[in-house]
């Protein structure tokens, strides 16, 4: 078998993989940025309940969020009288990931926004800034950036935790080298997933170079 | 009167920094504050544009009566766009460069358009001789400068009062002088200011009147030269011979 | 709809495998960390030749999912023997065991990821200590087992933390070779009646007790530490 088949045949299970990954890395954005909100809005309960979500996740391994996404939420929709068990497995798959990821990035988020220098919003607000102009001119971006190395850390493990999703039958590029695998009868077993590693190594230096440049860029912001 | 501050008390805890402050300052006038550290002379500075909040007390301010302990938004926002600070440790806004530092209460506090507001930024830096750097970050900055970006960053908006808090302490001794020069050329021009500093020296020369704190209260005011050569209060006395060779 | 009584039965059969899971996440980390500390010091070295190949490796191992590097080792491993063997190494190649490659492929990524946290915590030590302890006379050997290793230990423990709960975590995917821990017994127990919902929460209910127990211990050596290093407590 040529290594050029190989690459095409697990380069089939590519969008799957890259939609999974953009998908659950949005949401678990958005799902960071609210908790990291309610966190922060010093309501005892709110941070509790923010608090106990980043502990579950915290102790819960990815392939166990997408098997309880896949199995749990068709049934918890079903007592609301919605069946859902015939909805796309990328959706199981995105909700699982985002969830996990949420938490991690709320963290990320949370510990950014704590650590940007409380003299630079007062300056904001010394020159006549409300609240909000402070919040989205100084406090965000300086958070953004403070949190950056985290966020890109994340991100990496999100695409490693994607090739988790053949629990649920999923047709991403770990299932494609699995398939293969299995088709061939142990022939070029090794040289398959030497190929897949090598092809996910390739995406996460991708994701380290862009991270670099955007580094690079702002490389006078020191924070 | 321009501000004037009646009975301003504050409090952190179970420790009271300001024991009812009364200090009134004149369009024009250049007020120096001086007295031992801890003593709450940049807590009070901090209370004028609100910063911090006072437990109680009252301030009239361009003939606006303002009750301390219970402050509305526009008010806090209304005085915040008549006053500007200056930081001891510049907190020039890390995320933007030099111009955009100047431009930003231009746009975001006054309302003004961007093309203004840069326009006006690039004309304040020039004055100062800081146009080369205009594109540069605060970290790619000298401290000596960051100040004088701060100090223009200041000045900029117009504001009928610019409130200085320890301007010069976190500068290396070399870059004091460049930061000075700047603060005196401003009272030069008739700008109200109220300077918290242990430069004794700027006090006794560009000072319209000193005052002495200590302890939360204002323990002594006058001309540099009635607080500097002849001072009646014995606290004041003390602190002078403690610093004598600063000044 | 939710077999609550399944689920409590089913809870004690599953913990039952626990041991596996922790023995496997211990074993991993401790040569992991032998090796980690191996590699932090070739490249802090910069141990020509050797120090930009190990950091290739480490960059492959930190940048592919554990899965992958599990079967990569599951099906190299036999071969590597079998290549040795031509080289006259006497090895069995008949039949690696499984738990031989999840330690293989385990240590390796946990060697990668702390000896990342070792170079980190070393560069967070203000060189300054080392020049103090030279200026004071001890000699460079003396200065870092002083002074630089007990206060690299204290800034290690957090991702050390991290990464071995992290490897806990990632230890559920070896039923795919064989072996039975946590996860594995999970997906024996609920295939028999399709009742996968019941005995996936007490897998992640044990999880998620055993993570803890971790964090908290870690976080106990921690604050020990600090305090013996420091003489003080990092405030949290």
């Amino acid at each position: 078998m040529k290594v050029s088949k190989v690459i095409v045949t697990l380069l089939n299970g590519l969008p799957e993989t890259l939609s999974l990954l953009i998908a659950s890395f949005f949401f678990a954005s958005l799902i960071g940025l609210g908790m990291a909100w309610l966190y922060l809005r010093k309501n005892p309960i709110l941070s509790a309940l923010a608090k106990f979500y980043l502990g579950i996740v915290r102790g819960t391994p990815p392939l166990l969020m997408l098997l309880l996404s896949y199995f749990g939420l068709p049934k918890l929709f079903t007592l609301v009288g919605i069946n859902i068990n015939d909805w796309a497995k990328i959706f199981f798959g995105i909700v699982g990931l985002s969830i996990g990821w949420g938490a991690y990035l709320e963290e990320a988020f949370r510990s950014a926004y704590l650590s940007v220098d409380k003299g630079q919003y007062e300056a904001a607000l010394s020159v006549g800034m409300d609240a909000k102009h402070a919040f989205f001119q100084i406090l965000m971006p300086q958070t953004f950036l403070i949190a950056l190395p985290n966020i890109e850390n994340l991100l990496i493990g999100l695409v490693k935790a994607t090739s988790l999703v053949y629990v649920m039958g999923m047709v991403d590029m770990y299932s494609e080298a699995t398939d293969l695998s299995n088709q061939n009868q142990g022939i070029y077993q090794l040289e398959i997933f030497i190929i897949l590693a090598l092809l996910y190594w390739l995406i996460v230096l991708l994701i380290e170079w862009v991270f670099r440049m955007f580094h690079r860029y702002y490389r006078y912001v020191e924070i | 009167m321009l501000l004037e501050i009646k009975s301003l008390k504050k409090k952190f805890a179970n420790n009271t920094v300001l024991k009812g402050i009364n200090l009134s300052i004149k369009a024009g006038e250049v007020v120096v504050i001086i007295g031992p550290s801890g003593s709450g002379k940049t807590t009070l500075l901090r209370n004028i544009n609100f910063l911090e909040q006072a437990d109680s007390g009252t301030m009239v301010f361009k003939d606006k009566q303002l009750n301390l302990a219970n402050l509305s938004n526009e008010e806090i926002l209304w005085v915040r766009r008549h006053t500007a600070m200056v930081f001891q440790n510049y907190n020039l806004f890390k995320n933007k460069t030099a111009i955009e530092n100047i431009s930003e209460g231009l746009i975001f506090g006054q309302n003004r358009s961007k093309k203004d507001a840069l326009q006006l930024a690039k004309k304040a830096l020039d004055s100062v001789g800081l146009l080369d750097k205009q594109d540069f970050y605060p970290a790619q900055l000298s401290g000596g400068q960051q100040q004088r970006i701060g100090i223009v960053r200041a000045t900029v908006l117009n504001p009928d009062i610019v409130l200085f808090d320890e301007p010069t302490s976190a500068l290396d001794p070399e870059l004091v002088g460049t930061v000075l020069y700047d603060m005196k050329q401003l009272a030069d021009q008739g700008q109200t200011m109220i300077v918290v500093t242990h430069q004794m020296s700027f006090a006794r020369n560009v000072a319209s009147r000193v005052v002495f704190f200590a302890d939360g209260e204002i323990i002594e005011t006058g001309t540099p030269s009635e607080v500097f050569d002849h001072p009646k209060n014995k606290r004041t006395k003390q602190f002078l011979s403690a610093i004598a060779e600063d000044y | 709809m939710f077999d609550s009584n399944f689920a409590i039965q089913s809870f004690p059969k599953i913990l039952a495998v626990a041991p596996m899971t922790i023995y496997l996440s211990i074993i991993a980390a401790i040569i992991g960390l032998i090796l980690a500390v191996l590699i932090a010091v070739v490249r802090e070295r910069k141990v020509p030749v050797l120090s930009p190949i190990i950091g290739i490796i480490v960059s492959f191992i930190r940048g592919t999912p554990i899965i992958v590097q599990m079967y990569v080792v599951y099906y190299g491993l036999p071969q590597l023997l079998i290549a040795l063997q031509k080289w006259g190494i006497s090895t069995n190649s008949s039949g690696v065991p499984a738990i031989m490659v999840a330690i293989t492929a385990y240590s390796l990524n946990a060697a990668s990821n702390i000896s990342e946290s070792i170079r980190s915590a070393y560069h967070s030590v203000d060189y300054k200590q080392y020049e103090a302890a030279i200026s004071v006379g001890m000699t460079p050997v003396k200065a870092m087992t002083r002074i630089i290793v007990p206060q690299l230990i204290a800034n290690l423990i957090p991702n050390f933390s991290n990464i071995f709960i992290d490897l806990i975590k990632d230890t559920a995917l070896v039923y795919n070779i064989g072996i039975v821990e946590i996860m594995a017994k999970a997906n024996i127990i609920s295939s028999v009646g399709f009742k996968y919902i019941e005995t996936y929460l007490d897998a992640l209910i044990i999880y998620i007790i055993i993570c803890w127990i971790f964090a908290k211990l870690f976080q106990i050596s921690e604050v020990i530490i600090r305090r013996r290093v420091f003489a003080t407590q990092r405030i949290n």
